[in-house]
């Protein structure tokens, strides 16, 4: 899809520092607001969550062909840690813990903002993220996921029309729509 | 909650699309989780790189090894600068160009696309800013015609006390030291370490770790107080030379990301000290800057390390 995500990938390949530095600091970041929207994980979690699906991308970095962009051949590796996750955690012994965990992790590939025990203007933007997942919710599935591509990923309108298979016109509609509803039940809750 | 106590996009964007961007982009994680992660990433990286052709086969090693040597034997006789006095060799290069291995001669012009570093033949190193045009005068001398390059002549390295940089504007010598200069419309010195001494005329003046000479074309040099590191000496500690850890004690790597990080190594107790003596270190660093390669290092002791201005201090904690 971009000829300077294959550019990048190639010089990575040809092992290009600078290339590596310009792979880490464009998508780590945006790999780990990925995985911590859809998951519970703690701090740590993601951290590894983040470093396995790097890896993972890494070692499969000729298979990149440029079809898609970047970003979306690494969320779909990141899918899969995340799932594979999943499955080995279900995959565990049910039992109560003083901590309560349990109940997370079956909720863990829903979308979840994580809970931070952070001082009050870091409450108030959770209380905020809580605001804005509620009224995510309560929009047709469709809407939300693209408004969350948008806002939360940094997809582009481009990268969200290849994945949904729409023109870039197309999905910039179906972004005005979503963007039009979401605007209705953030007023009626909050005007 | 009001948007406005947030940092966030241009007043003039739709607040609704700010509102969503609010509450959906977290950034979950900090720098230090970044910085474990990226060395993690980098190191498995370095081994899914295929090694250089030469390397894949060794049954062809010692053909190759035969043929190499005459090949340089035959370099060295036929190159018109064969006789002249090696600068040093180039170890890295980021834009490819010059090429890494290419050997720097006296009397050759190193123009560098690139950042670069070249390992001098006397001991040390000079770290090229991309874009550095400079002519190679002798073994321990080079003239800086335009950029920016960056001397380090450790205090072990042998023969180091003759080292100089010739500007437009004048003579740098070096006194031991690290020491920065750039030529543009004037000429900028930054001294890191040690001391250095600008020969301009008739005139000498020297300047101590912690200080920045500007020397314009017309009028006296100007001196002011810098800080050692930070930001501005970021892209020389992104071309380090290689080091090692292996079996290097901990206080030995902690002199070398002083140096690189234009720090002081301070101990705040004797048992950080005596522990930081006796630890020896196993495995690799290569490819981390110095704030990683700490942050690494220190995650396999019982030792702790803080930034305090120009001091890396080191705790036990006890």
């Amino acid at each position: 899809m971009s000829e300077g995500d294959r550019t990048l990938v190639e010089r990575m390949l040809a092992g290009d520092q600078s290339a590596f530095d310009a792979f880490f600091v464009a998508y780590a970041p945006r790999v780990a607001a990925f995985v911590s929207r859809r998951s519970s994980l703690d701090r740590a979690g993601v951290e590894d969550m983040v470093q396995a699906s790097l890896i993972k991308a890494i070692r499969n970095l000729e298979s990149f062909r440029g079809e898609a962009s970047l970003f979306t051949w690494l969320c779909t590796i990141c899918r899969h840690e995340l799932a594979s996750l999943h499955r080995k955690m279900q995959r565990q012994p049910i039992h109560e813990s003083a901590d309560g965990d349990t109940a997370a992790r079956d909720t863990l590939l829903e979308l979840r903002v994580p809970s931070d025990n952070e001082p009050q203007n870091e409450l108030e933007l959770e209380a905020h993220r809580a605001a804005v997942a509620k009224a995510l919710n309560s929009l047709p599935e469709r809407y939300a996921r693209v408004l969350e591509w948008k806002y939360g990923d940094g997809f582009s309108v481009e990268e969200i029309a290849a994945m949904l298979g729409l023109t870039p016109i197309a999905a910039q509609s179906l972004l005005a729509r979503a963007r039009k509803e979401f605007k209705g039940v953030w007023l009626r809750e909050h005007a | 909650m009001t948007a406005s106590k947030l940092p966030g996009p241009p007043q003039d964007e739709d607040p609704l699309e700010r509102t969503l961007e609010e509450g959906l982009r977290l950034t979950p994680l900090t720098n230090e989780s970044y910085a474990r992660i990226r060395s993690v990433v980098a190191t498995e990286w370095r081994k899914t790189l295929r090694p250089p052709r030469w390397q894949r086969s060794l049954r062809w090693g010692a053909l190759a090894a035969g043929l190499a040597a005459a090949l340089i034997v035959a370099a060295v006789l036929l190159h018109p600068f064969a006789n002249k006095p090696v600068l040093g060799i180039v170890s890295r290069a980021e834009s490819g160009s010059p090429r890494v291995g290419t050997v720097v001669r006296a009397g050759e012009v190193f123009l560098a696309h690139g950042p670069a570093l070249v390992e001098l033949s006397s001991g040390g190193t000079l770290r090229i800013a991309g874009g550095t045009r400079l002519e190679v005068v002798g073994a321990d001398q080079v003239t800086l015609q335009a950029g920016e390059l960056y001397v380090d002549l450790p205090p072990a390295a042998p023969r180091t006390d003759t080292f100089a940089v010739r500007t437009p504007l004048g003579l740098v010598e070096h006194l031991g030291t690290q020491f920065d200069v750039a030529v543009s419309q004037d000429v900028r010195i930054r001294v890191r370490e040690g001391r250095i001494r600008l020969r301009r005329g008739s005139a000498t003046e020297t300047a101590a770790a912690g200080t920045e000479l500007i020397v314009p074309r017309t009028g006296p040099t100007a001196k002011h107080s810098i800080a050692t590191h930070g930001p501005e000496w970021s892209w020389i500690e992104a071309l380090e030379p290689a080091y090692s850890i292996e079996n290097r004690t901990l206080s030995d790597f902690l002199q070398w990301a002083g140096r690189e990080t234009g720090r002081r190594v301070g101990f705040a107790d004797e048992r950080a000290r005596e522990i930081a003596g006796r630890t020896r270190l196993h495995g690799s660093i290569s490819g981390m800057l110095p704030a990683e390669a700490l942050e690494t290092v220190f995650a396999t002791t019982s030792l702790r390390y803080d930034f305090e201005d120009d001091v890396i201090r080191v705790s036990s904690g006890t």
